[in-house]
């Protein structure tokens, strides 16, 4: 179980980001808003602009997802998210995070990242405000969940990446999932 | 496409080299937001073992400062305090 909390009101849950294919980058320390209404989890600048600058992104493809006013504009980075469970296990989950353009002008309230149902499929979500209790529980049948919503428009995304043998880092982008896939290739980016 | 995978050994305890100081600061605003935004409206702070390091309403001088310190990023959590509670709808 993944405990987290609230924050000015607002679901959280913390996890540490990876980025295999973004040479130098050390793992990523997130506490994103838990939304069970987003398709795909989101990154926004406030939690990266200390670490890397989003035109590293420009190699990776467009995001063509949408929020209210607007399409936002984001690129579709590979990635890793690192949880620590309560039980002093971890566990870490391979997906393709949104990676948001900062702002100009910035927002008043800076926008947080937001934590989506790419992720949250693969748990039970607990959330009860009056406890103060926001939980991601252990599903009782993982196998049973399917492919979550938004695979086929991943799977789209890998198949013109993979065509277009796009490679970044020495690494194509085949290199790149299976890398993701495999932790020992990758041992933490510490 | 989504692949789960353990970690354990020593790889584990290096994430928890930076992930446990980041979730009990996080948590430590959490808990005091109340008080914090009294002290600290409309700032930037980081937060690292349960205190304020530093707070600016310039994220730039944020940033600075913790250069200066030579604090390890990802071990500070780093936000925005506002009392203004500007609504999301995500």
């Amino acid at each position: 179980m993944i405990q987290g909390f609230y924050l000015a009101g607002r679901p959280q849950i913390s996890g540490l980001l990876m980025f295999p294919s973004l040479s130098g980058l050390t793992n990523l320390p997130v506490s994103f808003v838990v939304d069970s209404g987003a398709d795909r989890s989101l990154l926004t600048p406030n939690d990266y602009e200390d670490y890397f600058e989003y035109v590293s992104t420009a190699r990776y493809p467009v995001s063509d997802s949408s929020g209210f006013g607007s399409q936002i504009q984001a690129h579709l980075v590979p990635a890793r998210l690192t949880f620590r469970h309560t039980d002093g296990q971890h566990t870490s989950h391979s997906l393709i995070i949104e990676v948001l353009r900062p702002q100009v002008p910035a927002p008043y309230t800076p926008l947080p990242s937001v934590l989506g149902r790419d992720i949250l499929d693969q748990f039970r979500f607990v959330c009860d405000r009056t406890a103060g209790l926001v939980q991601l529980e252990d599903c009782a049948d993982p196998a049973a969940m399917g492919q979550w919503p938004d695979e086929d428009n991943a799977t789209r995304v890998m198949r013109q990446w993979s065509e277009k043998r796009l490679e970044f880092d020495g690494l194509t982008m085949d290199e790149a999932l299976n890398a993701l896939q495999d932790p020992a290739t990758y041992p933490g980016c510490l | 496409m989504a692949v789960v995978q353990r970690v354990t050994g020593a790889e584990a305890r290096r994430l928890d080299d930076v992930l446990l100081p980041f979730q009990r600061a996080a948590k430590y605003v959490a808990d005091n937001y109340g008080q914090l935004v009294e002290q600290y409206p409309e700032q930037w702070v980081a937060v690292a073992e349960d205190r304020v390091l530093v707070a600016d309403p310039d994220r730039e001088v944020v940033r600075r400062v913790l250069r200066e310190q030579q604090r390890e990023r990802n071990r500070v959590y780093v936000t925005f305090l506002t009392a203004k509670r500007q609504p999301l709808i995500l």
